[in-house]
C-alpha cells in the first residue's frame, strides 16, 4: 500500500515538473499565438490559460512527451477556434460621427489588411496566423489543426487572395486629394 | 506590388497586437494551474473481463442516449405543416416582414414561433423598437445613426426555439439608387447559442423607394460548423431605407485634408472626388461608402465595390473594385459573383427575376461601337425584353442582348411598371427610362422568333458593357445630361 501511494505521489510530481516545463517552454509562444489568432491581449491571455487548463486536465493524454509542445499547440489553436466561433457576428458597427478620425490610420494598409483578416473565416484566420505569424509549414499547420495539407493549402490561398485583394485596393483606390 | 512586399505587410499586421512580454498576470495564472486545478485523475489499468464490462456498459449507456435523442428529435417539427411561423420588425427605417418563414438546419427546423420570447432592446437611439405584436419574436432596427452611416442597416431577430436561442441578422446596405440585403446570418441552432449560418449575398436589389415582396428560398453558402441550411420564406416583405440613403441636395467635392491632422468628416462633401487612373476626376463616391466603416461581417470576397457617379451625381460610371481601384462601368468584370452561369439561357431565375436575352461572354467582341439612347423594356410572361431607342433622328429601336449572367426584375412604380437590370453581381444598372450608353456589336438582323429578339424587334444589339447610366430620361428631365 506504501509503495503504491509512493508511486502515486511520484506520478504526480513527475506530471507537475513536466507541467512546468511545458508551460516555462511554451508560455510564450503559446500567448503570441492566442494574440495573433484572437486579435486581443486580454482574451489571448485568458485563451493561454484555458488551453494550459485543458492540458493539464488532460495530462494522461498526452501519450509521448517528446510531442508534448505539437500536442498543446493543437489543444490551444482549439480554443481560440472555440472562442473565435463563439463570437457574435458583428452586428453593424455604427461610428461616432462626432468622432474625429485619422485618414492616415483609417486609409493604411496595415488597417486594411487588420479589417479583410477580421472578415476572413475562423478557419482561415487560424491558418495565416500560423503560416506568417509562427511560420509554420504546411505540414506542420495541417497536424496542428488536425486537417489535410490540401485543406491548408485550399484555405491559405483563397485567405491569401481576399488580403491581398484589400490591401491592393487600400494602395491603389480613392485617393482623397488635398 | 511584389509578394514580399504584401507578405512583410501582413506579418507586420499580425504582430501588430502581439507583444513579446507574457504579461505577469498569465505568468503567475499558468504557475497555479498545477496547485489550483485538481489533478488529472490517474487511469488504472482494469483486468480485460472488467474492462470489456465497463464498455459495454457504457455502450448499452450510449445507445440508451442516442435512442432518446432520436425520441425527442421525432416529437419535435421536423417538417412544417402548412408553413412555418412569421415575424415582423418594423420601424421608420424600414420592415421586415416573413410569413411562413422556416430555417432548416440539418434535421431541424426552425419557424421562429417561441413560448418564450426574448426581449431586445434598440441599438440606436432614437430608433424605435419592432412593431407591438409581433407574433414571434421581437425586433431590433439599426437604422439611421448619423449623416455618414445611412446607407448601412440591420434586422435584427431574436427567438427561442428548440432550447436554442436563435438569431438572424438581415444586413441591408444601399446607394444612391437602390438597396439590396448583402448577407444574412442566422444562428445554427446550437444550445449555447454559438454556430453561424451564412447566406452571403446580395440579394433583392430593389431601386430605393420600392419593396421586395416575394417567396425567397436560400441556401447557406457557409457555417460555422460546415452545416448546410436553408432558409424558406413563404413571403418576404421587405423595405429599407424609407427615408433614402442619401441626402436631398448632396454635395460634392474633395475635404480639406492637412497632413497628421484629423479629416472632419461631419463637414466632408457628401460625395468625395475619385481619381481616375490618369489623375482626373473619375466621379464621385458617396461618403459613407468611401469612409463609414460599415458592416464588417460576411464580405468573404473582400469589401463591396464603391459606386462612382457623374457630377450631376445620377448618372452611374464606374466602380471602385476592390483589388482594381476605378473601372468605368464598361471594363467592370461580368461575373464576380454571378449565381447564373455564363452563357446559359435557361439557368434558374431569383424569385422575382425576368428572363433576359444573354449571349455568352466575349460573343460581342468584334467590332464594338457605341450606342447611346434611352432603354426600353416590356414584360413578356417570364421574360424580359429590352431594347434602345437611339438618340438619333431615326429613333429606332434595337433589341438588347446582354452579356450572360446580367438579370432582369419587373418593378413596379407610381408611374407603372419597368424592367430593372442588375448586373452579376445584383447592382442595380438601369432601368427603362434610363438614358444608357451601351458598347457592343450590331445592329443587326435577328432570326425570326430567335430567343435573343422576343418583342420581335428585327435587329439586335449585342451589349458588351454598359457605359454609363443616367437614371434620368432627356424626355422627363428635358435636359440632356
Amino acid at each position: 500500500m506504501a509503495e503504491m501511494a509512493a508511486e502515486g505521489l511520484n506520478r504526480s510530481l513527475e506530471r507537475e515538473e513536466a507541467f512546468g516545463r511545458l508551460v516555462s517552454r511554451e508560455l510564450a509562444s503559446a500567448y503570441r499565438t492566442a494574440t495573433a489568432l484572437l486579435r486581443d491581449s486580454a482574451e489571448a491571455e485568458d485563451a493561454t490559460q484555458e488551453a494550459l487548463v485543458r492540458a493539464w486536465q488532460r495530462w494522461d493524454a498526452l501519450r509521448d512527451g517528446e510531442r508534448a509542445g505539437a500536442w498543446f499547440g493543437r489543444i490551444l489553436v482549439n480554443v481560440c477556434r472555440d472562442r473565435l466561433r463563439a463570437r457574435r457576428p458583428p452586428a453593424v458597427r455604427w461610428r461616432d460621427p462626432s468622432a474625429s478620425i485619422d485618414p492616415s490610420v483609417r486609409l493604411g494598409e496595415r488597417d486594411a489588411l487588420d479589417e479583410a483578416f477580421a472578415r476572413l473565416t475562423v478557419e482561415q484566420r487560424i491558418v495565416v496566423a500560423l503560416r506568417y505569424y509562427l511560420d509554420l509549414s504546411t505540414e506542420e499547420i495541417a497536424e496542428r489543426m488536425g486537417i489535410p495539407r490540401g485543406t491548408v493549402k485550399s484555405r491559405l490561398h483563397h485567405a491569401l487572395r481576399a488580403l491581398r485583394a484589400a490591401y491592393e485596393a487600400e494602395e491603389r483606390a480613392i485617393e482623397v486629394r488635398p | 506590388m511584389s509578394d514580399e512586399a504584401f507578405e512583410a505587410a501582413l506579418r507586420a499586421m499580425l504582430r501588430k497586437p502581439v507583444s513579446d512580454a507574457v504579461p505577469a498576470s498569465l505568468a503567475l495564472r499558468a504557475a497555479a494551474i498545477p496547485r489550483e486545478v485538481p489533478a488529472p485523475r490517474t487511469r488504472h489499468r482494469l483486468p480485460a473481463l472488467a474492462g470489456i464490462a465497463q464498455l459495454l456498459t457504457a455502450a448499452a449507456a450510449a445507445a440508451m442516449l442516442v435512442a432518446a435523442a432520436l425520441l425527442i428529435r421525432t416529437t419535435l417539427p421536423s417538417a412544417v405543416p402548412g408553413g412555418g411561423g412569421s415575424m415582423v420588425v418594423s420601424s421608420p427605417f424600414g420592415t421586415f416582414r416573413a410569413a411562413d418563414f422556416a430555417l432548416t438546419v440539418g434535421n431541424e427546423t426552425f419557424v421562429g414561433a417561441s413560448p418564450t420570447r426574448t426581449s431586445v432592446g434598440v441599438t440606436v437611439p432614437g430608433v424605435p423598437a419592432s412593431s407591438p405584436g409581433a407574433a414571434t419574436s421581437t425586433g431590433v432596427l439599426s437604422g439611421d445613426a448619423g449623416a455618414v452611416f445611412r446607407d448601412f442597416g440591420a434586422f435584427e431577430i431574436h427567438w427561442i426555439e428548440h432550447d436554442a436561442p436563435m438569431t438572424l441578422v438581415a444586413y441591408v446596405e444601399a446607394d444612391a439608387h437602390s438597396w439590396w440585403v448583402s448577407e444574412i446570418v442566422a444562428s445554427e441552432g446550437r444550445p449555447d447559442g454559438t454556430g453561424w449560418l451564412y447566406f452571403e449575398g446580395p440579394f433583392f436589389a430593389r431601386p430605393l423607394g420600392s419593396s421586395f415582396d416575394g417567396p425567397v428560398v436560400l441556401r447557406s453558402s457557409r457555417s460555422t460548423d460546415g452545416i448546410v441550411a436553408t432558409l424558406r420564406i413563404g413571403q418576404l416583405q421587405l423595405s429599407a431605407f424609407r427615408s433614402g440613403a442619401v441626402p436631398s441636395d448632396p454635395t460634392k467635392g474633395t475635404p480639406a485634408v492637412s497632413p497628421g491632422t484629423a479629416l472632419d468628416i461631419a463637414a466632408a462633401p457628401d460625395f468625395l472626388a475619385v481619381t481616375a487612373p490618369d489623375g482626373g476626376i473619375a466621379g464621385y463616391a458617396p461618403k459613407a461608402l468611401v469612409l463609414g466603416s460599415g458592416p464588417t461581417n460576411g464580405y468573404v470576397g473582400g469589401p463591396p465595390d464603391v459606386p462612382v457617379y457623374a457630377p450631376d451625381l445620377r448618372t452611374l460610371v464606374g466602380y471602385v473594385v476592390t483589388g482594381r481601384g476605378f473601372l468605368p462601368l464598361a471594363q467592370m468584370p461580368l461575373a464576380r459573383t454571378s449565381a447564373t452561369p455564363a452563357g446559359s439561357a435557361s439557368a434558374s431565375l431569383n424569385p422575382g427575376e425576368l428572363r433576359l436575352s444573354t449571349a455568352p461572354t466575349g460573343s460581342s467582341s468584334g467590332g464594338r461601337i457605341s450606342l447611346r439612347g434611352t432603354l426600353g423594356g416590356e414584360v413578356r410572361g417570364e421574360r424580359a425584353c429590352l431594347w434602345i431607342t437611339s438618340s438619333g433622328a431615326s429613333s429606332s429601336r434595337v433589341a438588347l442582348v446582354w452579356p450572360a449572367g446580367y438579370h432582369a426584375y419587373a418593378i413596379d412604380t407610381p408611374a407603372g411598371q419597368q424592367v430593372q437590370l442588375n448586373a452579376p453581381d445584383y447592382r442595380v444598372i438601369a432601368s427603362t427610362g434610363s438614358t444608357v450608353t451601351l458598347s457592343g456589336s450590331g445592329p443587326q438582323a435577328a432570326s425570326p422568333g430567335a430567343d435573343e429578339d422576343p418583342c420581335g424587334i428585327g435587329s439586335v444589339f449585342v451589349v458588351a458593357g454598359v457605359v454609363s447610366v443616367s437614371f434620368t430620361s432627356p424626355e422627363a428631365s428635358g435636359t440632356a445630361r
